[in-house]
């Protein structure tokens, strides 16, 4: 059985007396350790089919299965449960708290899983030490290049060992060379076996996933494995 | 890491808006606890001109017969001895229900002697009970120790020649003028005080009284309450409330409490008004952040606890600050205005913990639809990244 599996999955919006479709009938399957990237143009319905995937955004038609969980079947309270419990978000610009340190924002997801404050603390410290940021745990994310903020922000989508990783353009605000190393500790976690899903416009970025898929106006163009 | 550290971090974050939030609901929590605190100094006040004024209640025998008078107020004649007052009446008056209320109670036995060829009014009287009674009271030389020992009023004292020291004799029985009371003004200058005992005694009425005054604790006292259950007790005694200027007073205070409720409530509400605007504009500015909480999987009530919290630690700051500022004012601006001295500095612990809990409470009525507000956050319109 597929990790994710998405069957007729439509989502269109209302745009004054109009209907604006952004995806249409998209039919997918990822399995577990998968690393996908997706691809396309602005506005070809990357970022709503990563918000759909991540249980953020209701489908007009269709619907979602991670494992035997049908996502839009929940309750808003169980999906963010869900959320809590599968999945890890990696967003654009980073999206850490700017008033938590790096390992209060790392364990931030910790917070609220009833662990007690010794075991989330070891739980960051090992996490940090594998992005490589254990001697910047008490900054705050203003005091971190970018590079750095990107690796909090893999920490923290980490840290509680979801079983798939979301992430939306990770390298979009980094140089290429850093955009590199981050690609690079995607892959090392890939290869530990994490499920990953990017959305990226940079075909380099893509080499590093194991399977690509492309969307044009809201619909699927091509799989390449 | 706990929920409580993600609203503390926040607080020390965003510093100036903290304070300016606390300062808001600090000014009301001031407002009322300096009204509160200087309605209760004149309240004070108030009390202690009652209780320095003498008796609240008058408690004489049921007669028609109006020969002698005692403080403005008309009582039965000692001769009638079917309906006087008795020493076994005392206890009868400390049983009543309402008796926490009860302060003093002075039983008096008033007769005539004879003295150097004029005829004295003469009071019998427990000194103990009289002294605490009549607080105004000067005396010129020392308190009567013994029963044979008196207090001259101011006029008998000059009429007679006598001073403090001398002796004086009542009915044949020798007695020290123990002091001399400063002139008062009132009928106590003409009047001899002597031990209740010897009184009755030398005038022969063994454990008659003829009135009894009786003194509330007038923080509290329900005075009607009173006069009803010692009437009671008392069915052959007419006993009445004095109700002097001073309830005038009493109805000033009344107005005034009634005034500080309704500027308390207002600068209240504007407290409440403050904090619910800037946790609003808060909760606006925090969209982005409230997003990433509910992308990483907190539950709406995770983040109404976050902003729930925040309004409590600054409602319960602003408690403790309005609460030490509204004492000081009370103290240093509360004599200006009321013109009563502030006296000792009193420290109740009913509204130290009234304050921060009326504080923390309106600080979590004013954040809850803000709060609500930011839980129905739609994730995706918050990350607009995503």
């Amino acid at each position: 059985m597929s990790l994710i599996e998405i069957k007729g999955l439509q989502k269109s919006y209302k745009s004054g007396e109009d209907r604006v479709l952004a995806l249409a009938e998209i039919n997918l399957k990822i399995e577990r350790g998968d690393f996908v990237s997706v691809m396309g143009p602005s506005g070809s319905g990357k970022s709503t089919l990563l918000t759909i995937l991540g249980g953020l955004n209701h489908p007009t038609q269709g619907g979602v299965q991670v494992d035997d969980i049908s996502l839009y079947d929940l309750s808003l309270e169980k999906l963010a449960d869900f959320r809590r419990e599968y999945l890890g978000f990696i967003f654009q610009s980073f999206q850490l708290i700017p008033y938590l340190t790096v390992i209060e924002n790392v364990m931030l997801p910790l917070s609220i899983t009833g662990r007690s404050n010794t075991e989330q603390g070891k739980m960051a410290a090992e996490i940090l030490e594998k992005v490589g940021l254990t001697e910047r745990r008490t900054r705050l994310p203003d005091q971190l290049s970018g590079g750095e903020q990107e690796r909090v922000a893999i920490a923290r989508a980490i840290v509680n060992s979801p079983p798939i990783l979301l992430a939306d353009e990770p390298t979009g605000n980094l140089d290429s060379k850093t955009g590199g190393e981050i690609m690079r500790l995607f892959k090392n976690l890939n290869e530990e076996g994490q499920t990953i899903i990017m959305v990226t416009h940079n075909s380099e970025n893509s080499d590093f996933s194991t399977r690509t898929i492309f969307l044009r106006d809201g619909r699927l163009q091509r799989r390449e494995c | 890491m706990r929920l409580k550290d993600i609203s503390i971090n926040n607080l020390r974050r965003r510093k100036g808006k903290v304070i300016f939030l606390i300062l808001g609901l600090t000014i009301g929590i001031t407002t009322v606890v300096t009204l509160i605190s200087i309605t209760r100094i004149m309240n004070e006040d108030i009390s202690k001109k009652l209780d320095e004024f003498g008796a609240n209640i008058l408690i004489i025998p049921r007669s028609d017969d109006l020969a002698l008078s005692y403080g403005g107020i008309s009582f039965g004649g000692v001769s009638i001895d079917t309906q006087s007052l008795k020493a076994s009446d005392i206890p009868k008056i400390r049983q009543i229900e309402v008796r926490e209320s009860l302060s003093t109670v002075s039983p008096k036995l008033i007769g005539v002697t004879d003295l150097e060829g004029k005829r004295v009014p003469l009071m019998g009287v427990h000194f103990d009970e009289e002294l605490k009674l009549k607080k105004w009271w000067k005396i010129h030389g020392n308190r009567p120790k013994t029963r044979e020992e008196v207090l001259l009023g101011n006029e008998v004292a000059v009429r007679l020649f006598k001073s403090a020291g001398e002796t004086l004799s009542i009915n044949g029985r020798p007695v020290r003028i123990a002091g001399v009371l400063d002139e008062t003004g009132s009928q106590d200058d003409f009047l001899i005080f002597a031990d209740l005992a010897l009184v009755q005694e030398v005038t022969k009425k063994p454990d008659v009284l003829s009135l009894i005054e009786v003194s509330a604790l007038c923080n509290t006292c329900p005075i009607e309450e009173i006069v009803r259950q010692i009437s009671k007790q008392l069915p052959n005694a007419k006993v009445t409330a004095i109700k002097q200027t001073l309830q005038t007073k009493m109805e000033t205070l009344d107005h005034f409490k009634t005034f500080s409720l309704g500027i308390s409530i207002i600068v209240l509400l504007i407290g409440g008004l403050i904090v619910f605007t800037n946790v609003m504009a808060s909760v606006n500015e925090r969209k982005r952040e409230i997003g990433i909480f509910r992308a990483i999987g907190f539950r709406k009530s995770h983040v109404v606890r976050i902003i729930f919290l925040e309004a409590l630690i600054v409602g319960l700051i602003a408690g403790v600050v309005g609460y030490l500022l509204g004492l000081g004012i009370s103290q240093f601006v509360g004599p200006i205005m009321t013109g009563v001295k502030g006296g000792k500095w009193v420290i109740d612990p009913l509204l130290i913990f009234g304050s921060i809990f009326l504080s923390g409470l309106i600080g979590i009525l004013s954040s809850a639809y803000p709060a609500l507000h930011a839980s129905k956050m739609d994730p995706t319109v918050a990350l607009r990244s995503l």
